[in-house]
């Protein structure tokens, strides 16, 4: 079947996670996702940082309104005139002093406001976090995969599951991948060994090298067995290549590098000698043995490899 | 003696403001921990998917 070509939209970032929450008040459901008004009543989602900002305020009204009955009751009651305006003045410090001390931790009360708010409503985002989900599942079914991984891309930055992750995998799979894509790896990498995810990084590998990180290629290595059953020992020469990217990542799976030396095209062995060659203090093993004798035997010719020639 | 009733009651009412404030000003912390917590919540016995 034909890939998809399709156009993810730009991933919002915010400072946070939890500002990404939004509620819609007519359905009392939380979202996590992109859109600004609720698909199912078409309200405008309210941000968690306005709801809690609106609960404190209406905090501050209700004690406000307390503080007011109680000066205005000790005003009324004054038995004398010159009590009368020593309520007045007292009650008006008082109140000036309440709305003093108030400001000055404003901070500290948001905080807690929103840790509150966010733990009695936890089973509600839970629960609006699922059905966020469902619509991704509609969007799959309608084949509508942009706005199914978009959907998901949200839904990750909050469930770290792999269930989440490999059903972001699975709509990237049917996606056709380009370069300018804003694409991920190694937030997809699940706990145990998934056909599907190791099929997306050998494409991602194909389009973007750099995103080949030392923990995907610690997968790769864990479940390489698996890996070369269902995609054959091409797949692991090139996750190999891969790590030739970075002095560090050459020397962390100088073992893994050295298996498939034999296999690596010109370019990548090229590449392993100039790193070799220009780190000479670096202390290579057995790899740098393996390398020249590699490079004697086979490129002694070559005038790439010249200068490695001794 | 009016007047100190009144007075003594607003100063109580001031005290236990700032008590309650700085409760809340000790028990709260970065907004890292609040995204943390949130995230622990809810992959805890999740079953979202
Ligand atoms: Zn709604």
């Amino acid at each position: 079947m034909a890939k998809q070509a399709v156009r993810f939209s730009k991933k919002k970032r915010t400072q946070y996670r939890f500002q990404k929450l939004k509620m819609c008040k007519k359905c009392n459901r939380y979202s996590v996702l992109n859109d600004e008004n609720c698909p199912k009543c078409a309200s405008e989602f309210v941000g968690i940082e306005s709801l809690v900002k609106s609960i404190f305020k209406n905090r501050l009204l209700t004690e406000s309104i307390w503080i007011l009955i109680i000066v205005c009751m000790g005003i009324v009651a004054a038995p004398t005139v010159e009590t009368l305006y020593y309520s007045l003045i007292a009650g008006v410090i008082f109140v000036i002093s309440y709305v003093l001390l108030t400001s000055i931790f404003m901070k500290s009360e948001y905080f807690i406001q929103l840790k509150k708010l966010l733990r009695v409503d936890f089973k509600k985002i839970q629960a609006g976090i699922q059905f966020d989900s469902d619509l991704a599942k509609e969007d799959v079914k309608q084949d509508q995969l942009a706005p199914a991984y978009e959907k998901l891309r949200e839904i990750g930055d909050f469930m770290d599951n792999d269930q989440v992750k490999i059903r972001r995998v699975m709509v990237l799979n049917e996606i056709a991948l380009r370069s300018d894509m804003e694409l991920e790896l190694e937030e997809l990498i699940p706990s145990s060994y998934d056909k599907d995810f190791v099929k997306y990084a050998l494409e991602v590998l194909k389009i973007n090298r750099t995103l080949i990180t030392k923990k995907c290629i610690a997968y790769f290595i864990h479940y390489r067995d698996a890996v070369v059953i269902d995609f054959g020992m091409d797949s692991l020469i090139s996750v190999a290549g891969t790590a030739l990217r970075m002095k560090l990542y050459i020397l962390e799976f100088s073992g893994f590098i050295e298996e498939f030396l034999d296999y690596f095209p010109k370019e990548r062995l090229l590449r392993l000698c100039n790193i070799v060659h220009a780190n000479p203090d670096v202390e290579w093993g057995s790899l740098e043995e393996k390398t020249k004798r590699l490079v004697a035997m086979k490129y002694h010719y070559d005038p790439d490899f010249k200068r490695f020639v001794s | 003696m009016y007047s100190i009733v009144f007075t003594s009651a607003l100063v109580l009412i001031l005290i236990w403001k700032i008590y309650k404030l700085f409760k809340n000003k000790r028990s709260s912390g970065h907004f890292e921990d609040i995204d943390d917590e949130l995230v622990i919540m809810l992959n805890e016995g999740d079953s979202i998917g």
